[in-house]
């Protein structure tokens, strides 16, 4: 079977320039679903300095860069990156692509059971149960193997068509962003093709390591900063380490201790965006407006990053700072706004008659013993 | 890169049944999998959108050259853009040709970066829009001595379909012709997977095999004595000349025809598709 192909998908003989342009987008959509879900885990931190915040940051902040790096390729081969229609589905089966369909994806508080999501995004297919494997993309790195085994085999049409261009931006060059841009003495599928090895290397580590490699400095891979936080200690491999398995994983987690940390208890969001508990909600006027703050500046942040790539060239670059203060003014309204309206506990105690296909799952990811508030629900109203 | 995400076919009064609707079935044919409606795998590109529209130069049926009446999609307006613009041939293919309205938004949609597709009689159309240039094309034997003698590009060996996509210009034969141009256009446009997809709907891999992925169509026999015989018959109707320009001479001495009628008499059949 050839490099990069899986029963059931696009037949490789069909994987031209065209493809590798579709299969981009989906990647660029795969990338930012997966930001709604870390940064709800991470907003959920009552302190915002912290290890463990400082864990998820610093996986999120390389997210943006590999979403970066993705819109980048695509404008390079001639596409137009699409970013303000994405709208990830929460709560919902899998990623994009149909990548990693067993997994429930869940806007929720950081959790043990969260971090198990988290980590499953960023696992490795040998750390994959046997069962999990047979699906068409049973990873992020198997999709990502496909459009580098797709990049490979038309080496020639993605030189060409770096070489020919396209309407939209390259963006963030100068912020350390990977850009592909036509140089003298480079090659664009070399060029591409790392921009890929980062992305699949801080994801899931390198080789059946959970690190990357050396040109990404040894960082720990993004599953291996979800480990560190489940397992409550720091990556360090165990002298004379056994080999890296399933069974013999949490042997790598005994370093320093990581104190679990406050989380402020939010109701995972629910399909409907929590409507039916607002409707009984005496502040519903108020958590509504702030519920609907926070989607606006999400909303705002898509349409500039939308306009950082394919608006006036001139623009780009003030279009990605928009888009920060705008990332920004989410942190603050979900944290300092949103989080501090609690769920009517009467409402709580009606949640399984209120949501009947929903309750189990706000039931696994929220603590309804304790005190339950509202978190961000991520409705991006520029997508169709 | 072109990004296609919209398609009109061209429809006028005695427009040909089968330059006209089949590819408007085969564009969408593409519009169902593009959309995802029909995947016959799972598809790793997401759905996309493509607009398909059968469109007229004015409200109202459309009458077509064996009868068939179609109610258009819409009618153009002024300033409406798609991103291909297919103009089929037909018997009404030499009135069309002098319609300024029609040339118009030929020329308008190619100025504006667009894709301008023509098969059969339909290729005279476009290149009486001026957009041909000295860009290669295909068409309907009947057309093509005329063509030619225009100065217009038709290599002597026609091909069925010849895609010229740095000049925005795709040109087919006539209706056997129709089927594998139009498919081919997708294949090149959308791509391998669509292409692909749309031809095992409508059993083009199987007709035609590969070269369907090609640029450049198979190449058609020819007749030389026969081809003269209906470019007699039927160019003064399928492509009239312009008004004011000098009589073009048939091969034998003959005079075009009036509109309508040709080497004397009136062509009341349907020309060839």
């Amino acid at each position: 079977m050839p490099a990069g192909y899986r029963q059931g998908t696009t037949p490789v003989q069909f994987r031209e320039i065209n493809w590798i342009r579709g299969a981009l987008q989906t990647a660029l959509a795969l990338e930012h679903s997966t930001m709604p879900l870390y940064s709800a885990a991470m907003y959920s931190l009552e302190v915002q300095n912290y290890p463990s915040y400082n864990l998820i940051r610093s996986v999120l902040m390389e997210e943006m860069l590999h979403m970066a790096a993705v819109g980048n390729i695509l404008a390079a081969l001639g596409g137009s990156p699409r970013i303000k229609d994405l709208q990830p589905r929460f709560p919902g089966p899998g990623l994009p692509g149909q990548v990693a369909p067993d997994l429930f994806c869940v806007l929720a508080p950081l959790s043990s059971r969260q971090l198990q999501n988290l980590m499953r995004i960023e696992t490795p297919l040998y750390l994959l149960p046997r069962r999990l494997q047979g699906a068409a993309y049973a990873t992020v790195g198997q999709f990502y193997d496909a459009i580098r085994a797709a990049v490979t085999a038309n080496a020639a049409a993605v030189r060409q068509a770096v070489a020919e261009g396209g309407p939209a931006n390259q963006v963030g060059g100068n912020l350390g962003y990977r850009s592909i841009v036509p140089r003298r003495g480079a090659d664009p599928v070399e060029e591409i093709l790392r921009a890929i090895d980062m992305i699949t290397e801080q994801g899931e580590g390198s080789g059946a390591r959970l690190q990357t490699g050396r040109d990404f400095q040894n960082d720990h891979s993004h599953y291996a900063r979800f480990a560190e936080l489940r397992y409550g200690r720091r990556y360090s491999a165990p002298a004379g380490a056994p080999p890296l398995t399933r069974e013999s994983e949490e042997s790598y987690f005994r370093g320093d201790e990581i104190t679990p940390p406050v989380v402020i208890n939010t109701l995972a969001v629910p399909a409907d965006g929590y409507a039916t508990i607002l409707t009984g909600d005496p502040q519903s006027a108020m958590v509504s407006q702030e519920l609907k703050s926070f989607d606006a500046a999400y909303t705002a942040m898509m349409v500039a990053l939308d306009d950082a790539w394919k608006g006036a060239p001139e623009q780009s670059w003030p279009s990605l700072g928009e888009a920060v203060m705008q990332m920004n003014e989410m942190r603050v309204l979900s944290c300092f706004n949103i989080m501090r309206y609690q769920v009517p506990p009467d409402l709580i105690d009606r949640l399984a008659t209120l949501y009947p296909a929903g309750y189990q799952t706000m039931a696994a990811y929220t603590d309804l013993s304790q005190p339950v508030f509202y978190g961000p629900r991520f409705i991006n109203m520029a997508a169709a | 890169m072109t990004a296609i995400e919209s398609i009109a076919v061209l429809g006028y009064e005695k427009v040909s049944e089968q330059d006209s609707i089949t590819p408007l079935e085969i564009f969408r044919g593409a519009a169902l999998a593009v959309t995802g409606q029909i995947a016959p795998w799972q598809r790793e590109v997401p759905p996309g959108k493509l607009d398909v529209k059968f469109v007229s130069v004015k409200p109202g049926v459309v009458t077509m050259q064996m009868g068939t009446q179609v109610v258009p999609d819409m009618a153009l307006e002024d300033g409406e853009m798609f991103d291909i613009l297919y103009v089929p041939g037909g018997v009404g293919s030499g009135a069309v040709a002098t319609d300024e309205r029609i040339l118009n938004v030929i020329r308008r949609h190619h100025e504006a970066g667009k894709v301008i597709a023509a098969n059969c009689s339909g290729v005279g159309i476009i290149t009486r829009a001026g957009v041909v240039g000295d860009t290669p094309v295909t068409c309907v034997a009947a057309v093509a001595r005329g063509l030619r003698s225009e100065g217009v590009n038709v290599p002597a060996a026609r091909r069925m379909w010849i895609g010229r996509p740095e000049q925005r210009i795709w040109t087919s034969t006539g209706s056997y012709g129709v089927h594998g141009g139009a498919v081919a256009l997708v294949a090149h446009y959308l791509g391998r997977e669509i292409g692909t997809i749309v031809s095992m709907m409508f059993d083009t891999l199987g007709g035609l095999g590969d070269v369907i992925y090609e640029l450049t169509g198979p190449e058609f026999y020819a007749h030389d004595e026969l081809e003269a015989t209906f470019q007699d018959y039927f160019e003064s109707m399928l492509l009239p000349q312009p008004a004011g320009d000098p009589e073009r001479p048939g091969p034998n001495g003959t005079s075009p025809a009036a509109n309508g009628m040709a080497n004397g008499r009136p062509v009341a059949i349907a020309a060839p598709g």
